[in-house]
């Protein structure tokens, strides 16, 4: 019993796709995303603005905003069992308890008008774990290992009193007040300085260390994605171009949109001339709707096929899967 | 060194007086910029490195003259812009531009393309109607866009495209300095390097002279030929671009390159951050500021100011360290 809970996957997506309504007809956003997470495993997905990464994230949580859009096909299994067609007040119990989310801005995130010791006594209280008393004991040493020192005299503070850093490590100690046993972290360290993002990254990962947790890293830098995940997802233009262990995808990037993305990285941190690798045109607008791969007009290795049929997503190797007639197989056009 | 500076900045200070009570008086001060000099050459690019609350942002600002510095000279062109009046210095400042990091809110979104790039040439009186409507026209071209767009409204673009518009702005008026203040930071990498891209095309075309003032060292590093690097309201390392990458000397230099995660991962880095955050610049620390997160702190270092040093025979690199005094 043991050992089959361990080899199966403890959060399960497969072919989500979701909608927004523009003008009334809807527009898929993302469309067929599938992945799993297994227990202690870090995800990453990553891509641009725009590409979905952040829809599929809401998908999971169930949290896409109703009459702006809705969820269209797919399933979210946790633990085996199907949690996307649950009734919500079902659904409630596990967001938070099982699934939790750090979002990108704490300064919004976050309610200004109640105390942090507040806010997180109240998701304790909300899912009726603790009484009031235990209440406050728990939000102390939650504050206290998230790395917030002087805890109890934190607890009235609200959030304007904080820095962006210390706000998002009050963000993390909500998200971890439950034990859930996935993280979703949404750009959790984009809009902190790159010293304070060093030590959210590391307040994260030994988290994930002391508690076995899974995470679910949402992110546009490559960088992120390299330093915490175990295996990524390639977003663009709402579909999943590239999914591999995160070794492979920087071996040998297969995708031609993924090979640009690392070439555009490493020209302005390794510059070897002055010039800059670009992807040259632009990610094509919701809902336009072309045959053939959405990224071929900006590809530099395109075909005639490119044009006419999508391409799917298919293992190549080692379960290394890309959306590409032609995927990029020679190292040396790698970036290593 | 070369020839020279075309702007000149020395010992420039700016507070921002607190006002608190009943009376509304002054109680306290932000020391947002504090004894800042630096020099920027003709067909130069001077990198401007530091994190939220450095006072980057302020010292653009101050050379803009947005601002009004409190102590200190900026000379430009020969000229005292700070002791010259108002419709004076805007004569010289005409020869400097500025470029923000969010191209929706520094364009007016109720103007159209035209309206925004002619505006500059409105204000100063150059040209007619119809002559800066053929300008505009050239600028756009000059940026990489299409010519057929002047009527449209700035909403209609994504953000690569209207930080190119905001290029074209500034440059209507055939600026020797542009000051840039974190015009990539709001974009995607791919984007980020078309501007990026742009901005030396431009600098080798006309011969501007840029201001980049970013918090990624490494959009920094590749952009600018000299790198300053400021924390706290005051520089504490300043040095040849490819200089500073080999060998940072200020501790929190080395910080701002360690702490950026590294794109591959079978280099990753056994780091440790530095702890602490950025402290408030209402109550500076004692001595040298970074000494709350300095991994190398001394006794004196929390005494003592250190003073910027020129390190090697070719003044081109100085740091403010005890460590390497």
């Amino acid at each position: 019993m043991l050992d089959s809970l361990k080899n199966s996957p403890l959060l399960q997506v497969k072919n989500l796709t979701t909608s927004f309504f523009i003008q009334g007809r809807p527009v898929k956003v993302i469309e067929d995303v599938s992945f799993e997470i297994m227990r202690g495993e870090t995800l990453g997905i990553i891509g641009e603005s725009g590409c979905g990464k952040t829809v599929t994230s809401l998908s999971v949580m169930r949290l896409i905003p109703k009459g702006l859009g809705e969820i269209q096909a797919g399933s979210v299994s946790l633990r085996e069992r199907e949690i996307s067609s649950l009734p919500i007040d079902e659904f409630r119990k596990i967001r938070g308890r099982d699934i939790a989310m750090i979002f990108q801005d704490p300064m919004t995130s976050l309610n200004p008008v109640l105390s942090i010791g507040d806010q997180i006594k109240e998701t304790l209280r909300n899912h009726n774990r603790y009484d009031s008393k235990e209440a406050v004991k728990m939000t102390e040493e939650l504050l206290i290992e998230v790395g917030i020192s002087d805890s109890r005299s934190r607890l009235g503070n609200y959030p304007h009193q904080l820095s962006g850093g210390m706000k998002q490590r009050v963000m993390i100690a909500i998200a971890l007040a439950l034990r859930p046993s996935i993280l979703i972290a949404d750009e959790p360290t984009t809009a902190l300085d790159v010293t304070i993002q060093a030590q959210i990254l590391q307040l994260l990962k030994r988290l994930k260390e002391e508690h076995q947790m899974s995470m679910l890293m949402i992110t546009h830098d490559l960088g992120v994605v390299a330093q915490t995940c175990d295996k990524v997802l390639v977003m663009y233009a709402g579909k999943v171009v590239e999914s591999s262990f995160v070794n492979d995808l920087f071996g040998n990037p297969m995708h031609p949109y993924t090979l640009g993305l690392m070439k555009s990285i490493l020209s302005i941190m390794e510059p070897e001339n002055h010039r800059l690798y670009t992807i040259e045109g632009l990610v094509p607008e919701l809902g336009e709707h072309k045959k053939g791969c959405s990224f071929s007009n900006r590809c530099l290795y395109k075909q005639n096929r490119c044009m006419e049929e999508t391409p799917e997503l298919r293992v190549v190797c080692n379960g290394h899967q890309v959306a590409c007639h032609y995927p990029v197989m020679d190292e040396k056009k790698g970036v290593r | 060194m070369k020839g020279k500076p075309l702007l000149e900045v020395i010992d420039l200070g700016k507070k921002f007086p607190i006002r608190e009570g009943l009376l509304n008086r002054v109680k306290k001060h932000v020391h947002a910029v504090s004894q800042v000099s630096i020099k920027i050459y003709p067909n130069e690019t001077l990198g401007l490195v530091g994190e939220s609350g450095s006072g980057k942002s302020t010292l653009g600002r101050l050379i803009m003259q947005l601002i009004k510095a409190d102590q200190g000279q900026i000379i430009f062109i020969d000229q005292k812009l700070n002791e010259l009046s108002f419709r004076k210095a805007r004569q010289f400042r005409k020869k400097m531009q500025m470029i923000f990091q969010d191209p929706l809110d520094s364009l007016n979104s109720r103007m159209t393309i035209e309206q925004i790039i002619t505006e500059p040439l409105e204000i100063n009186r150059i040209g007619n109607r119809l002559e800066r409507r053929e300008k505009a026209k050239d600028l756009l071209d000059t940026v990489g866009l299409r010519k057929n767009i002047l009527d449209l409204y700035p909403h209609e673009f994504s953000g690569g495209q209207r930080q190119r518009i905001g290029i074209a702005r500034a440059l209507a008026l055939s600026p020797s300095l542009i000051i840039a203040d974190e015009p990539v930071s709001a974009l995607d990498v791919s984007i980020q390097a078309q501007i990026l891209n742009l901005m030396l095309n431009l600098q080798k075309d006309f011969g501007i002279s840029y201001l980049f003032i970013a918090h990624d060292i490494h959009v920094i590093h590749f952009i600018a030929d000299r790198v300053a690097v400021m924390y706290l309201g005051r520089i504490v390392e300043i040095a040849d671009s490819k200089e500073l990458k080999k060998t940072p000397k200020h501790p929190y230099t080395q910080a701002l390159f360690n702490s950026i995660p590294y794109p591959d991962p079978i280099k990753k880095k056994k780091y440790q951050p530095i702890q602490g955050e950025i402290p408030s610049m209402i109550n500076p620390p004692s001595g040298c500021a970074f000494h709350t997160r300095c991994p190398s702190v001394m006794e004196r270092c929390r005494k003592e100011l250190p003073k910027l040093r020129v390190l090697d025979q070719e003044e081109r690199h100085e740091v403010a360290c005890f460590l390497h005094d």
